[in-house]
């Protein structure tokens, strides 16, 4: 098995390049914080939802869950399709919603929505505890590129941090969408090619089904990874897939048909990637029946990576490498985009200047998106000499969230009739749950999918006896 | 808010005065992307030769998408954008 060589430092130092003159080209689509945000809703759709899809994996796809794969065969697969179906809601929900809902940052919905009080709280939450998400994101990035290549952790994540700062902080939404489309460009055919090379060393797809141990090849109702695990899973993604990020690609086309095309592109996307992406590291199980550490806690989690360096020649081991990053600078460009709208829109001009204008704002963009990615690489340095679990810290702070902030998000797009309140009191239940369930009493993905959900929803739906609008409503639905 | 909701996107109207760059943008992106996997050919000096082919798939996968994108145009609704001689979007004034 090869490592990497001079040839793929080349590669990846080239993929760099490209991604600072990508920044330096939409440079020029930016008049203000419109276009900025959310590229003036001109997005094209095929643009967004291909930066839609690559906002949706990281690194952790090609490592954690490629380790899941490596151990518990088809599950892995299982979990991705929930992936797929996840944004057949935003399809045939909530995609047109985002779009009709003519704003430029999902916080900016609450206050029109809700309140300015749970526009502030929910602003606030995310971008603290998002900071850490986007933070354990970087370092589990860096923790696998520096194995695979030997250079020190602290400064891959200082480097990769700094290059996703500079192309996000100079070409804004549109900069974050054109590197996206150009990563996916060069992540779907390597991962293609090393479809191919994987298949053809174990003896095909039959050789495969035939050299994999059975319960690689089954998924049980319950227990690790099985239906039940698979489900709770799909409802958790289900919520982050259709808010946050996501929904910033879904109002940044030109109209609701073109939202739509979005999750569906997304959702075939993240079907055709649950088998691209977990066929190496199956057969890899084939191949390697016990793994190389390569640095990794958990050395299935190198899975893919020792496919790649198995069946790859040098160059495009770089790619594989430039791949990782790619994944990564998707999912953390998107967060820094949307943390760096809430802080400009959300907070700078609703607090502190109502009257700024757009080139004000672009400014304030500008910097608030350096502070972000600085705050955030900041913290996967720390991260990094602490020692701490990546992917745990990840899967914690991510369903936290998700679970905390999706359901009065979503909620709030469908049902009418609640006060103004109701999101904030959902939204504190859920995070209440969620943190005594990640920190106290440890619940597992199916314990706080069980537990959080219902009670989120229950509170929701419990206010609307409260709601004082519901007689307007009804004048305003039957002047209508 | 739920009035927006209920209310269609007009694109002529509500983006009239919004820039399409469908066009710039596709054009960009199918030339890099070409370039990108006929730069790829490069490896071919560098790898074995039972390993050859794998290159050639990956920049012929690379460069079809790229020659791909070359046939998406953009919409007739919104404003043209500003070009310049190379026809790239010329860099816009800040308001």
């Amino acid at each position: 098995m090869a490592g990497a060589n001079f040839v793929d430092y080349a590669v990846i130092g080239l993929y760099a390049l490209l991604m600072v003159w990508v920044g330096l080209y939409v440079l020029r689509f930016n008049r203000g914080a419109a276009e900025y945000f959310r590229g003036g809703s001109r997005i094209p759709w095929l643009v967004a939802g291909l930066s839609c899809f690559m906002a949706g994996f990281s690194a952790w796809t090609f490592t954690g869950a490629a380790g899941v794969a490596y151990r518990s065969g088809v599950a892995a697969i299982g979990l991705y399709i929930g992936n797929a179906l996840s944004f057949l809601l935003g399809f045939f929900v909530f995609a047109k919603r985002w779009r009709r809902s003519r704003i430029t940052t999902v916080m900016e919905y609450l206050s029109g929505r809700f309140n300015l009080a749970t526009h502030q709280v929910f602003s606030w939450t995310t971008i603290v505890f998002q900071l850490f998400t986007s933070a354990s994101t970087l370092f589990g990035l860096s923790l696998f590129v520096s194995s695979a290549c030997g250079f020190p952790v602290t400064w891959t994540i200082l480097g990769a941090g700094a290059l996703i700062v500079f192309y996000c902080m100079l070409g804004g939404l549109w900069a974050v969408v054109v590197t996206d489309f150009l990563q996916a460009s060069i992540l779907m055919p390597f991962c293609m090619v090393l479809v191919v090379m994987s298949l053809a060393r174990v003896g095909g797809v039959s050789g495969l089904a035939h050299s994999l141990p059975p319960e690689m090849k089954t998924i049980h109702l319950s227990g690790e990874f099985g239906w039940i695990y698979i489900a709770s899973w799909t409802i958790m993604v289900a919520f982050g897939y259709n808010t946050s990020a996501m929904a910033q690609r879904y109002f940044s086309v030109d109209d609701e048909r073109s939202a739509r095309k979005i999750a569906l592109l997304c959702c075939g996307l993240f079907f055709a990637g649950a088998f691209l992406w977990f066929i190496p590291p199956m057969a890899m199980r084939v191949v390697y029946p016990e793994l190389p550490r390569m640095g990794l806690p958990n050395p299935s989690e190198a899975a893919y990576a020792v496919a790649s360096l198995t069946l790859l020649p040098h160059g495009l081991i770089g790619v594989m490498l430039a791949a990782m990053f790619s994944a990564t600078m998707a999912n953390l460009s998107a967060q820094f985009n949307v943390k760096s709208a809430i802080l400009t829109k959300d907070v700078y001009q609703s607090l502190f200047r109502k009257s700024a204008g757009e080139h004000e704002l672009l400014i304030v963009g500008w910097v608030t998106t350096f502070l972000i990615g600085g705050a955030t690489t900041a913290i996967a340095v720390v991260m990094a000499a602490s020692g701490q679990s990546v992917f745990q810290i990840m899967l914690t702070f991510n369903t936290l969230m998700s679970l905390a902030y999706g359901p009065p998000a979503l909620l709030g797009l469908v049902v009418r009739r609640t006060p103004p309140w109701s999101g904030l009191a959902s939204f504190v239940t859920g995070l209440t749950l969620g943190m005594l369930g990640a920190f106290v009493y440890h619940w597992s993905l199916i314990q706080q999918v069980a537990i959080i959900i219902p009670a989120s929803f229950g509170v929701f739906f419990l206010t609307m006896p409260f709601d004082r609008g519901t007689r307007l409503d009804v004048r305003y639905c039957l002047r209508t | 808010m739920f009035k927006n909701l209920n209310t269609p996107v007009d694109v002529a109207t509500e983006l009239k005065d919004s820039a399409d760059f469908t066009a710039p943008v596709f054009r960009f992106l199918s030339r890099t992307i070409s370039f990108i996997g006929l730069l790829s050919l490069v490896l071919l000096f560098t790898v074995p030769s039972n390993q050859r082919m794998t290159v050639v798939w990956f920049a012929a996968l690379t460069v079809a998408v790229g020659v791909s994108l070359s046939f998406v145009r953009g919409t007739a609704n919104g404003a043209k954008p500003a070009v310049d001689n190379n026809g790239l979007p010329s860099l816009a004034p800040l308001e």
